[in-house]
């Protein structure tokens, strides 16, 4: 299975199981799935030394970071809803995420 | 009474015996390092009567015993604390975290390192009036101790809320997935003349230059000033459009933006949807007016033998308002800034990087950006049409 291949099938597992919208995901500098972020966005969430939710008024995004090798993949998981990801729901996306580490290693 | 010991790995041994000669406390685990998951596991895991903190207990993750305690008091506002501070060297030092703890409804603070203090206060809880004695104490100890050097003391004020250092630009990448931080971004807040106020910590790191590019990309569908503090600039300017100063001094425009000596600021502000004030680099007399804009951009280099300059003024500077200083860096590798701002995220700090743009009346579309991000709280106004001025329009 290929890169997009195993994103697509990420993005459709996490939408069905939690409340996200939209998926983006960065290698390194470039975007490979999903919308593109401005560079103060990319830069803020390149910048993050750990997995970050921000929220405002329009909604709620969940970043984290999952490193292959020398790849660094920035993950943007985005909802309308303001209480999206609250409790224990960033830590099942943060477990998801350990999941599809394993997947993406596969295809290094 | 289940007790959970937040300390450094040295006092574990010493502490679990101490505890095993009392029958009323139950030690129920030690937490040797503070880092993400311990509230979870004072919390979830342990929940215990009262926790005992440890001053010196190694802290990881950007996690602090402040976050713990505040945290603590939020989720498990019954657990009791008990602060140990150990013996008092630094009496500010001390004033500083007993006002966080007492203001946390902590009174239970050992000022030495006895265990036989520790137990004791486990089992007899002090009150609100046993923590004030400390201080008192201190006070008069204080009177008694001839301060030969004054001047070392004043060398030893730092800013506690903030830490931020740069050890190397080449640290190591780490990236903690498991821990989460939450950010609330700020709503939208309305202002009939947005001040903004553009400065630089050393000179030519381009403060004019940006307030000109920020007026350029507002004064496409606002009505925008710029306000020149520095006189020198300003009549170089003119100088440079021949144009007559006696003319000037009531401003000029060119375009499409007027422009301002600053002795102007007070009158003109109220004709104006966004008002910029180019302060040049800051100096301590015009602080006062720069910590009253309601934006603030300070314009760094990010060179390493500049960098320091940027970090004093962050660790040791008193203004209030350093937590809202949108610190912009031009002339500095993507790599690089990305290092950097992991530091000013830390320490809650806003970092933009500016991109090469030499044409301040069309800037970088990054650059845009970076205002927009800036600006967002910000709804400009539309202002009502007043008697306009008749300002020297420079074709």
């Amino acid at each position: 299975m290929n890169e997009e291949a195993i994103l697509k099938q990420f993005y459709s597992k996490i939408s069905t199981q939690f409340d996200v919208k939209k998926l983006t995901v960065y290698k390194n500098f470039d975007n490979i799935y999903g919308d593109t972020l401005d560079c103060v966005q990319i830069e803020r969430y390149l910048s993050l030394s750990c997995t970050a939710i921000f929220k405002d008024e329009n909604g709620s995004s969940l970043v984290s970071h999952v490193r292959k090798g020398n790849n660094l993949y920035v993950f943007v998981l985005s909802s309308d809803s303001s209480e999206a990801y609250d409790g224990v729901e960033a830590q099942y996306i943060i477990n998801e995420f350990k999941i599809l580490n394993g997947k993406l290693g596969e295809i290094q | 009474m289940n007790v959970v010991l937040v300390a450094d790995k040295k006092i574990r041994k010493s502490f679990e015996n101490a505890v095993k000669k009392s029958s009323s406390i139950t030690l129920l685990g030690v937490e040797m390092v503070i880092r993400g998951n311990t509230i979870s596991r004072l919390t979830e895991h342990h929940n215990p009567h009262a926790v005992v903190i440890y001053r010196n207990t190694p802290q990881k993750e950007g996690m602090t015993i402040r976050d713990i305690i505040s945290f603590l008091r939020l989720k498990r506002p019954q657990m009791r604390i008990i602060y140990v501070y150990g013996s008092v060297k630094d009496n500010e030092h001390f004033y500083e975290e007993h006002d966080f703890l007492t203001e946390n409804k902590i009174y239970d603070i050992i000022t030495d390192n006895e265990l036989t203090s520790v137990i004791n206060v486990i089992d007899n809880p002090m009150t609100k009036e046993d923590a004030e004695q400390i201080i008192l104490k201190l006070e008069e100890e204080k009177e008694k101790i001839v301060i030969d050097e004054i001047q070392t003391e004043e060398k030893e004020k730092t800013y506690d809320n903030i830490f931020l250092d740069f050890p190397a630009v080449t640290s190591l990448n780490d990236f903690d997935q498991e821990r989460i931080e939450r950010n609330i971004i700020k709503t939208s807040q309305a202002n009939s003349a947005v001040v903004i106020g553009v400065a630089q910590l050393q000179h030519h790191n381009g403060c004019t230059h940006t307030s000109f590019e920020i007026a350029a990309m507002l004064s496409k569908k606002n009505k925008t000033a710029v306000v020149m503090t520095d006189k020198d600039t300003f009549e170089n300017l003119i100088v440079f459009h021949k144009i007559n100063p006696q003319k000037a001094e009531n401003g000029i425009e060119f375009n499409g933006i007027d422009v301002y000596p600053f002795s102007m600021l007070n009158d003109i502000k109220q004709n104006y949807s966004a008002v910029i004030c180019d302060f040049g680099f800051l100096r301590e007399c015009q602080k006062p007016y720069y910590g009253d804009c309601n934006v603030k951009i300070m314009l760094c280099s990010a060179a390493e033998w500049d960098i320091g300059l940027t970090m004093k003024y962050i660790n040791f500077s008193n203004e209030s308002y350093i937590h809202d200083v949108n610190f912009c860096f031009p002339r500095v590798t993507r790599t690089k800034f990305i290092k950097y701002n992991r530091h000013f995220i830390k320490s809650g700090c806003n970092a933009y990087k500016l991109n090469y743009s030499p044409d301040w009346t069309c800037p970088h579309q990054d650059n845009f950006t970076v205002y927009k991000e800036i600006l967002k709280p910000y709804l400009l106004q539309p202002v009502k049409e007043k008697n306009k001025r008749k300002l020297l329009r420079i074709k």
